[in-house]
């Protein structure tokens, strides 16, 4: 009976792919979590620049005019 | 309040509904009629509808029953008395069974008429095979009842819920459909039940373990 | 990630290379079905994983109904989603397997059959949490499903078997018999210790990023 090589391969090339593309949305969840956790952790390392953000974020005199 | 009396007020309500406006049950015998038909079209020879006919059946009874039970919670939903359930007093299962109950009838009513559009379109002789149908009728609908009646609370509260009902309920009534039709087939070739008594077992195990889970876990379905 | 599931993490690779070297290298080749019979050494323990995540499902999801606890929920949700990767790739190799053996690419076979009803079963499991926009009713409706899903398992089985088997032939080639010898066994059982550590390993990181999101949405 033929060896059938290219059927053996095809299946553990499924399971390989699987098992692999599954591993890397674990991966890739976990780096987009870490990533959201350390936006999330960054202001109050740098509160006062941050605090100061919205301030200068205000419009200043003059600087837009608004209708009345 | 007794708890078979809560049940039978769950079960008394919704057919008084149903008599009054007979809405589900008009449309469900329109629908039966018209699945004779397309049956009809789609496998043209009489001897090839005869041939595969207790399939058949339990394919338009399958049919009807995702159309009828996946609006089984429909009146609560669309009336807001989803909270009237959840805020019922005593053991909510009671509710489960009475639901339960309202959706058996119904769908055995549904049957009823189907088997009876099939004498009349199709020319096919029931005689004494009535009784022995009857007992894998009830045994078969209440395994999908028992489910269905579950998954339609289950899914009345989710998104897309008319595609996820008969997504979920499919898979899990595969025993109840297979037992049911291997029955039937020995139903109308004339044999007697008892050659197939080890699918009515099946079947009478999973119409057990179905309503049992029913009843346990129903109460958690309503929750807010 | 914690130390340990690391530790499990690295413990499936060597398994899993172990799993090779003995599939393909230490196996000997099958005298019927010729060396198209290796792909069973990732069939057959694939589908053994799975069942045993559905177990674990079961238990979770019971666990849940009993106590509402958060692990619990997470238990359930993480094993179902690993148990119906390697279910899926059960059911891919098994009909790349019976492409050359039975000459098609699938049969009504009882043991096929019953395992993509499961399967599906499952994938509906995953749709319904996906679609319950509240997270705690998601994990209470999941803990329905999850109980009720397990014993549908058996009666799944039990049913399609019957179905498949009374008043027929005996059916075709057994993907793997009782009466292999204890090479073959050998070989499947390592490749299952081996696919069961990735499972562990995957259930773990699933656990993880699960209680990750539920405090990010917090």
């Amino acid at each position: 009976m033929p060896d059938n090589w290219g059927y053996v391969l095809a299946a553990y090339g499924v399971a390989v792919v699987v098992l692999t593309a599954y591993w890397r949305s674990l991966v890739r969840r976990d780096r987009a979590l870490s990533a959201l956790g350390d936006r999330r952790a960054r202001p109050a390392g740098t509160g006062q620049r941050q605090a100061a953000a919205p301030a200068d974020r205000r419009p200043g005199p003059g600087a837009r005019s608004r209708t009345t | 309040m007794s708890y078979a009396r809560r049940a039978w007020i769950v079960l008394w309500k919704d057919l008084v509904t149903e008599r009054r406006s007979r809405e589900a049950l008009n449309a469900l015998l329109f629908f039966s009629l018209l699945l004779l038909f397309v049956f009809q079209f789609a496998l043209g020879d009489r001897e090839r509808l005869l041939a595969v006919l207790p399939g058949l059946l339990w394919l338009g009874f399958v049919l009807s029953g995702l159309v009828g039970l996946g609006r089984a919670f429909l009146a609560e939903r669309e009336n807001d008395c989803w909270e009237g359930l959840v805020l019922a007093p005593g053991d909510k299962s009671a509710i489960y069974l009475g639901k339960l109950a309202g959706n058996l009838l119904l769908m055995l009513v549904v049957e009823a008429m189907l088997i009876a559009l099939f004498t009349v379109f199709f020319g096919v002789e029931l005689g004494g095979a009535l009784g022995p149908l009857a007992v894998v009728l009830a045994l078969g609908t209440l395994g999908f009842a028992a489910v269905g009646t579950l998954f339609a609370a289950m899914t009345s509260q989710v998104r897309a819920r008319e595609l996820l009902f008969p997504v979920l309920l499919l898979p899990v009534q595969v025993p109840v459909l297979l037992g049911a039709v291997k029955a039937t087939e020995a139903v109308l070739a004339g044999e007697p039940l008892a050659g197939v008594a080890h699918w009515l077992k099946l079947l009478a195990a999973a119409d057990v373990v179905y309503v049992t889970v029913g009843v346990l876990t129903f109460e958690v379905l309503l929750e807010p | 990630m914690t130390v340990p599931t690391r530790v499990l993490g690295w413990l499936a690779t060597l398994g899993l290379a172990a799993g090779l070297v003995v599939a393909f290298g230490v196996a000997p080749r099958e005298v019927t079905q010729g060396n198209v019979q290796r792909i069973m050494y990732v069939h057959v323990p694939a589908v053994w994983v799975a069942y045993l995540a559905f177990t674990v499902v079961f238990a979770a999801s019971v666990a849940h109904l009993w106590t509402r606890s958060p692990a619990a929920d997470r238990v359930a949700a993480a094993s179902t989603e690993v148990g119906v990767v390697f279910l899926g790739i059960n059911i891919v190799t098994g009909s790349i397997w019976g492409k050359p053996t039975w000459g098609t690419w699938w049969t009504w076979d009882a043991r096929l059959t019953s395992v993509t009803v499961v399967f599906l079963m499952y994938l509906g499991y995953l749709m319904l949490r996906r679609m319950t926009d509240d997270p705690e009713r998601g994990a209470r409706y999941a803990a329905v499903l999850g109980t009720l899903a397990a014993p549908s398992i058996y009666l799944v089985h039990t049913s399609v078997y019957w179905w498949r088997t009374l008043h027929q032939p005996p059916s075709l080639l057994k993907a793997g018999s009782a009466t292999m010898p204890a090479v073959f066994w050998m070989a499947i059982l390592v490749n299952f210790a081996a696919l069961g550590l990735l499972a562990a390993y995957f259930v773990l990181r699933r656990m993880d990023l699960l209680r990750r999101e539920q405090e990010a949405l917090a």
